[in-house]
């Protein structure tokens, strides 16, 4: 293998490495920032059902 | 505040519905203690309502239990991909170690990079895996608490 073939493999090896990378990151911003609002929306949805309830009994 | 109260209690007298309990926690974790005192408080409501409204918040429990279980089963496959990334994450790292024999100083300094980003991404992955799985652990807990409560109800 020429050392020009090296440089291009490794070249590619950072840009694809790199690209992996990136999309990952994102998913793991969508992953955490979906996790939190679930938690939020989780107390909320409690206390729907509580109020449903209480508005069915009186 | 008295230090003896229980966890729905001590949430009802400082009237802070929308907060987690801070002060003499009964259970390991605060989401659970607030989903706990609702989870009284449901029964209590539950006992007392006459027959024919107690269907209905059946009814209502009910699609609580749904919507917490579809919930649960979405955080299940985020939690698988979320493992996916951290193993893939871990294999760029691991790639980018080849910076020891890159043909030249730019090259080096990218790998390094590749290999440092991979490693964070890779603890991303399992932090954000196991995040989720506890978020889905509690959810399927809950929903199985108010399937005993309607279980329970319905059956008087």
């Amino acid at each position: 293998m020429s050392e020009f073939d090296r440089f291009a493999a490794s070249d590619i090896l950072i840009l694809l490495g790199g690209t992996v990378l990136i999309l990952c990151t994102l998913f793991l911003f969508y992953a955490f920032i979906a996790g939190f609002k679930n938690k939020k929306t989780k107390v909320n949805r409690d206390l729907l059902l509580l109020e449903d309830l209480r508005a069915l009994r009186d | 505040m008295p230090d003896d109260l229980d966890v729905g209690e001590e949430r009802k007298v400082a009237n802070l519905p929308m907060l987690p309990v801070s002060k003499g926690e009964i259970v390991p974790y605060r989401e659970n203690a607030l989903i706990l005192a609702t989870e009284d408080e449901i029964a209590d409501l539950l006992a007392s309502l006459p027959p024919d409204k107690k269907r209905k918040a059946i009814r209502r429990i009910n699609r609580e239990i749904r919507h917490l279980r579809s919930s649960a089963e979405n955080g299940h496959l985020m939690g698988n991909v979320s493992i996916a990334v951290g193993g893939l994450g871990s294999a760029i790292g691991a790639s980018g170690l080849l910076a020891v024999v890159a043909p030249s100083v730019a090259v080096t300094i990218a790998l390094v990079s590749v290999t440092v980003g991979g490693f964070f991404v890779a603890a991303g992955g399992f932090a954000a895996a196991i995040f989720l799985g506890r978020n889905r652990i509690s959810e399927l807990e809950k929903a199985q608490h108010l399937e005993d409560l309607a279980k329970e109800n319905s059956n008087e």
